[in-house]
């Protein structure tokens, strides 16, 4: 069995973001970009369903502009035996996104595709269960743990759901969204990262996989969140339930 | 809180803009979630925002499930808010556990019926399992984790975990989806009863090409007893300073005494104080009670991103430096052993 994951270019996660002056967007430009850590995730599952014997190759794919070979080779350095890169230069929602992996999925067949569960860009948490629909493949999302069971090809997840965790099985092939405690993730060894250079990358472009780019939105403004009014610093503790009883009233 | 007030007079200025797309006929349809016969605060949060959306717009509620529960659950969802115009009820096997190929079969085939021009659920765990499959399969895309409306198709949401908040206009085709942020519309507490229809919805042509692939096999859930913490009034916080689970139990004493539902960090689960489910940030849970008080808690930018919209921040920390201090409204500098054990001799018995 074949499993692909998809992985996205992103702000790294320990950046500050800076909203533009002219509220148009994030600053972007010369920041540190990496892996989406769900992806991170994604792959790493991945490799170790493959280490166990339960699958024969995992294909990473990323869309984006150019840079997103960057985070292809970061994935193939992590082991990820081949990456798929379409190139676009527009700004993707989840639903393209989700489109052009449908396509993917019929020129690739895989068994399982994994995903992170969102992107910590844009938070959408939409991309998994949107190719899921499309395909009409099972979708479990918010994994914490996969089982793999070849003979009945099936998947059991556990999923991290609000009150608590709830198990489903699959029939494969699925699609699996990971949450952040399903594994850690590795990191790349240098001789890997030396190998990963030789590993191929295919690109396609959304128009080789008919995909029609087209965008249902209009960002209007991107702005920063109220700041809060600096606080005080009290000094003891009897001070501290002085001011919620009589000055916010909260106890 | 905030949003909705300056929201309300922009709202009534963009309106006659978007007369030009709005169909005249709004309407919603709201994806409800139940539990012991009860319809969901969160989900009642959505109808809240629907009435955000269009001045005329009624709103049905779509329960699905099975058995008594969901007879019980669709009796409540019809009486008790004012703005809900109907019920649908879903009775099937199919529904009797929330997964997400029968329900966003169930939402497209509803959709194709009654041409909704939103459907909106809560950002629930439930919410963003089943929405965008539905969303997919209408092909429209949706908008996750709405804080504020402005009319009928401009919505702000939050971005980069919170540190940015984006206004975007949907200009797709109908239906507008989307989920919210339940924290960001309050219900208020029941005034006016109300008698809804309930209407059985008719099943004999749900599509079955992709239901059954996925099977429920089990629900591990969390000893509840404290308030939930989506909806708690106050919560108490710990991270990493607790230092162990028996420590955790100092907090949990506090919530206690408080009244109070426990949050944690993600430090905090990863080093097995408390199960997961407790985690509050970008990835767990968000919350915006009024009294929020974190111990042991950095402040990380993926921990405020759940729960910066607090009314009150209380921090206590012995890092004079920790990023907490700066969104805190009392900071406290100290070693949390000594402060909570002096807090839980301080604070007043609730009454």
């Amino acid at each position: 069995m074949k499993i692909m994951v998809a992985i996205k270019r992103v702000v790294d996660y320990a950046v500050k973001i800076r909203v533009k002056p002219d509220k148009t967007g994030v600053e972007t430009s010369n920041v540190k970009m990496s892996m989406n850590p769900f992806c991170e995730i994604a792959l790493e599952e991945a490799l170790r369903i493959k280490e166990s014997g339960l699958a024969s190759e995992v294909v990473a794919v990323s869309m984006g502009p150019s840079q997103c070979v960057d985070t292809l080779r970061t994935g193939l350095a992590m082991g990820a035996d081949r990456g798929i890169h379409v190139e676009t230069i527009s700004v993707l929602y989840p639903l393209t996104v989700a489109k052009i992996l449908k396509s993917l999925v019929e020129v690739e067949k895989p068994g399982l595709l994994i995903l992170g569960k969102q992107a910590i860009d844009d938070d959408c948490n939409q991309t998994g269960q949107m190719v899921a629909g499309l395909l009409s493949w099972p979708q479990a999302t918010f994994a914490s743990k996969v089982v793999l069971d070849k003979e009945k090809q099936e998947a059991t997840v556990d999923r991290e759901v609000d009150g608590g965790l709830e198990t489903l099985s699959l029939d494969l092939p699925a699609i699996i969204t990971t949450d952040l405690r399903l594994n850690q993730p590795r990191y790349a060894t240098l001789p890997n990262i030396m190998k990963a250079k030789s590993k191929v990358i295919t690109k396609y472009t959304p128009q080789e996989l008919n995909v029609d780019i087209k965008s249902n939105f209009e960002v209007i403004q991107v702005t920063e969140p109220p700041k809060r009014k600096a606080g005080v610093i009290v000094s003891s503790v009897d001070e501290l339930i002085d001011k919620l009883k009589n000055e916010a009233h909260v106890i | 809180m905030g949003f909705r007030a300056i929201l309300k007079p922009l709202s009534k200025r963009y309106l006659p803009l978007y007369s030009t797309h709005v169909s005249r006929s709004a309407s919603t349809l709201v994806l409800g979630e139940h539990e012991n016969g009860l319809i969901k605060g969160q989900s009642l949060s959505a109808v809240e925002a629907a009435k955000f959306l269009t001045e005329d717009n009624p709103v049905s509620v779509l329960l699905a499930g099975s058995g008594p529960s969901l007879t019980e659950a669709a009796k409540h969802a019809a009486a008790c808010h004012p703005s809900i115009s109907r019920v649908l009820v879903a009775d099937s096997d199919k529904f009797s556990y929330p997964i997400a190929e029968p329900w966003a079969k169930l939402v497209h085939m509803i959709q194709q019926r009654n041409g909704y021009s939103h459907i909106i659920s809560a950002s629930s765990s439930f919410g963003k399992n089943i929405l965008p499959r539905a969303a997919a399969l209408l092909d429209v895309s949706p908008v996750t984790d709405v804080i504020g409306i402005s009319g009928s198709n401009q919505f702000i949401r939050p971005i980069y975990a919170g540190n940015a908040l984006c206004t975007v206009r949907y200009t797709g085709a109908n239906p507008c989806m989307l989920t919210i942020r339940s924290t960001s519309f309050p219900v208020p507490p029941a005034s006016e009863s109300n008698e809804a229809p309930i209407t059985q919805v008719d099943l004999s042509t749900l599509n079955e090409d992709s239901i059954g692939k996925s099977r429920y096999v089990k629900h591990t859930s969390q000893d509840a007893e404290r308030p939930d913490l989506g909806s708690a009034r106050i919560v108490v916080t710990g991270g990493r300073g607790l230092k162990s689970a028996e420590n955790f139990k100092m907090i949990e004493k506090l919530a206690e005494k408080l009244g109070a539902a426990v949050g944690a960090t993600r430090a905090a689960v990863d080093a097995g104080f408390v199960p997961n489910d407790l985690q509050v940030g970008q990835t767990g849970k968000i919350v915006a009670p009024e009294l929020y008080i974190a111990f042991g808690v950095s402040g990380a930018i993926q921990h405020l991103a759940g729960m910066r919209d607090s009314k009150v921040i209380v921090a206590v920390n012995k890092d004079a430096d920790a990023p907490i201090f700066q969104v805190a409204d009392y900071g406290l500098v100290g070693d949390l052993f000594e402060v909570i054990p002096e807090l839980l001799e301080k604070i007043p018995e609730k009454k």
